[in-house]
């Protein structure tokens, strides 16, 4: 849904003495308690809160909880910035009623190329992340021509990209095995400490484009023409836009998205393998559509598709500090999705009905 | 009309030619298969072989060995010791396996690879049950299997080449409480109990076993180390140092991590930079990928158990060979090993790899071929008949 407005003052009130600023903060947080992303804001807070109970330390002189400790916390801030950032590329696609199913398979194989294309030459930054990004943006470009040109179903088509570039990966690893060894400035680069965060680069970028994300999606026309798209492909195409155009280029970004998370992903780990990154589409699309986005397209925004992941990570992170059995992990981890979403759902529609 | 004839004739050439092709396949499937190419080199006991790939042409005669998959580093080695085996015998090599660790997927390809009627099959099952069945299969077909790396003990696979998983996790769990005990000998000599997490995929059979392994150490040989959490890192870097983060928060005075799959060892590494705790937690992963093999260099992971899977796919061409050749036979199951009789079992080991010694298992397969003890490289001799 658009962000909605604060309706125009109407005549008669501005005959009125100036409002005093009561009405006004009033008014503010009215439509701040209107947005949607306020639901799973809400769900968080209530998460976290639950685990902090759960986890919590009867030593004297330790945190409170183990959940609610700066250092775990802060543990949790650079894989979920690497999450977001792909779930922000996802949600661009998801708007405009698709799916990329590619994105883990970008992640590895970007990986691939930036992991060799660094040691190739030296430690080039610049090279490293260029020879990265564009194996995203050509599998982005090969996606979005064959759902828009070709009309292939966009489950199919980024189902077969995945295959293609995981594929890839795997014929290079098999022949000539992982990619390490990296030069120490590449290493560097991901781990130096940001904003007191060890390897915050990738969260300061996360945080980067998450918000230019959102910026674009509510105010910017390029970006409001996904909501168009999403809601009616066919109105959208009568009213002027190039339909074709946009949703290829959402393809575009979502795979440039991913394969930046591969450059960094091969730096943090210290090795660029065919394995990275499996399992992350669906995981992804399951944040975006906790933070709002629906799986028909036409609505979601990059701070619900962010709040999402956060969210994921929350309960990972909880459940493990808890010390859940890996299994019932799994088993928790689903449930709670199931109820996040539906209680999402269930609050989302009785707002609309009102 | 005019334009029906013209249809119906395109029609007709549309089919006559492709039941030409489906003939034609039909041919080529009863077509006897291209001869070995055999130089007589003098008389000697067995047939004699091809001279080895100089101007031969390549033998039809193929050992193929289907992995738990083809995407891990792992099976690179397993693949090189295969190849340079074959290379060795004159014959094909081939390194076949499912992308994922899916053993349903493992277990079609094991089916086309029977219907392929190699001379003989080395695999490695993903799960023991779902493929007994097709290795039994394949036996009652005359292509004798032999299991790598992991077993199907209620197959009729007629020998077993691997590491012991289970002892592989004693060899981890010894190396870590003596890591540890270096780096705290104070407190270990006073009797204090140290805590340790695994990074595993519970779930998996061989990895379980490991597992096993550390937890049965830690109780009978070090009991002042106390296992804390066996958590799953799904095989996947981001999600080992999420969880490993998780458990490094709930327990700051952890001692040391293990990691029982190749991957196991990148997120604990991760974990323990991002808390700034490399050193104050000691490592041990499994395996030698190029990456642990980076970190153990960097001293964030201590040691690494690295198992020989290039011995394991060798010593299983060269004696799946000489037992085609006549050379070996199969083990009669009565616990000796007769002469020229192939070992019912052979537990390949595994070394640890240290800051020390990781030079030399930069290349997958050159640390494991200048180990290789000299029985082992006996048997292709052997099986040559020479």
């Amino acid at each position: 849904m658009p962000a909605e407005r604060e309706p125009e003052p109407n005549a008669a009130a501005d005959q009125e003495p100036a409002p005093s600023r009561q009405p006004r903060v009033g008014a503010a947080l009215k439509t701040v308690l209107r947005q949607r992303e306020i639901i799973t804001v809400a769900i968080i807070i209530v998460t976290a809160f639950v685990f902090h109970l759960l986890t919590m330390s009867s030593e004297p002189g330790r945190w409170p909880s183990v959940f609610v400790q700066t250092s775990n916390l802060k543990s949790m801030l650079a894989p979920l910035a690497m999450t977001a950032i792909v779930a922000v590329g996802m949600l661009l696609v998801l708007i405009c009623g698709g799916f990329d199913l590619s994105v883990g398979a970008v992640v590895a194989l970007a990986g691939l190329v930036a992991g060799l294309t660094v040691k190739a030459t030296g430690g080039n930054l610049f090279l490293t992340f260029a020879a990265g990004i564009s194996v995203g943006v050509i599998v982005g470009l090969i996606n979005g021509i064959v759902v828009t040109k070709f009309s292939v179903n966009p489950l199919i088509a980024t189902l077969g990209m995945m295959s293609v570039a995981r594929g890839l990966a795997l014929a290079y690893v098999q022949k000539y095995g992982v990619v390490s060894g990296f030069p120490r400035n590449f290493l560097d680069f991901a781990w130096e400490t940001h904003i007191w965060i060890k390897g915050g680069a990738i969260v300061l970028i996360a945080i980067a484009i998450a918000a230019l994300g959102d910026v674009l999606l509510r105010n910017s026309r390029w970006l409001r023409q996904l909501y168009y798209i999403g809601g009616n492909q066919d109105a959208a195409r009568l009213s002027g836009i190039n339909v074709n155009l946009v949703r290829a280029s959402t393809y575009v970004v979502c795979g440039a998205l991913a394969a930046l998370v591969g450059v960094f992903y091969a730096a943090r780990y210290s090795e660029a393998s065919a394995e990275a990154g499996v399992g992350m589409e669906l995981q992804v699309i399951a944040a975006c559509v906790i933070g709002g986005a629906s799986l028909a397209g036409g609505q979601g925004t990059a701070l619900g598709a962010v709040l999402g992941c956060t969210l994921m990570s929350i309960i990972s992170n909880g459940l493990q500090t808890w010390g859940v059995k890996p299994a019932w992990q799994q088993v928790a981890l689903g449930v709670v999705l199931i109820v996040a979403v539906t209680i999402d759902m269930f609050i989302a529609r009785r707002r609309s009905a009102r | 009309m005019e334009s029906d004839m013209r249809l119906r004739l395109g029609h007709v050439i549309l089919a006559v030619t492709l039941v030409a092709l489906i003939a034609a396949m039909i041919c080529c499937a009863g077509c006897p298969k291209r001869p070995e190419t055999v130089n007589v080199e003098g008389g000697g006991a067995g047939p004699a072989t091809p001279s080895g790939g100089e101007g031969a042409a390549p033998s039809s005669e193929s050992y193929v060995f289907i992995g738990i998959s083809t995407g891990a580093e792992y099976w690179r080695a397993a693949d090189a010791g295969l190849m340079d085996a074959c290379e060795a015998l004159g014959v094909t090599g081939d390194f076949r396996g499912p992308t994922t660790q899916d053993a349903q997927e493992q277990a079609e390809i094991m089916a086309q690879v029977i219907g392929m009627k190699p001379a003989g099959i080395l695999i490695a099952p993903g799960r023991p049950d779902t493929l007994t069945p097709y290795i039994n299969d394949a036996v009652e077909q005359g292509v004798p299997v032999i299991c790598l790396d992991t077993d199907a003990p209620e197959s009729d696979r007629i020998a077993y080449f691997g590491t012991d998983n289970y002892q592989a996790g004693r060899t981890g769990a010894s190396i870590l409480a003596r890591l540890i005990q270096e780096v705290h000998p104070d407190d270990w000599a006073a009797g204090k109990t140290f805590k340790v997490a695994i990074s595993s995929r519970p779930g998996q059979w061989n990895l379980d076993e490991r597992v096993r392994g550390y937890e049965e150490y830690f109780s009978e040989e070090a009991p002042q180390i106390e296992v804390v959490q066996v958590f799953d890192d799904e095989t996947l870097a981001n999600r080992g140092e999420e969880k490993a983060s998780a458990v490094l928060s709930a327990h700051p005075d952890l001692a040391g991590f293990a990691g029982v799959n190749a991957v196991s060892g990148l997120g604990i590494a991760a974990a323990l930079k991002n808390a700034d705790a490399v050193g104050k937690v000691q490592v041990v992963a499994m395996d030698g990928d190029e990456g642990i093999l980076e970190l153990i260099d960097e001293g964030v992971i201590q040691a690494s158990v690295a198992q020989r899977q290039y011995w394991m796919s060798y010593l299983g061409a060269a004696y799946l060979y000489g037992l085609k050749h006549g050379v070996f036979t199969a083990p009669d199951g009565d616990g000796v090993d007769a002469e020229g009789e192939i070992p019912a079992e052979i537990d390949t080991t595994t070394v640890e790899v240290n800051k020390d010694n990781l030079d030399a298992f930069r290349t997958p397969s050159q640390g494991a071929k200048e180990t290789m003890p000299e029985e082992f490289k006996a048997v292709i001799d052997q099986a040559k008949g020479a």
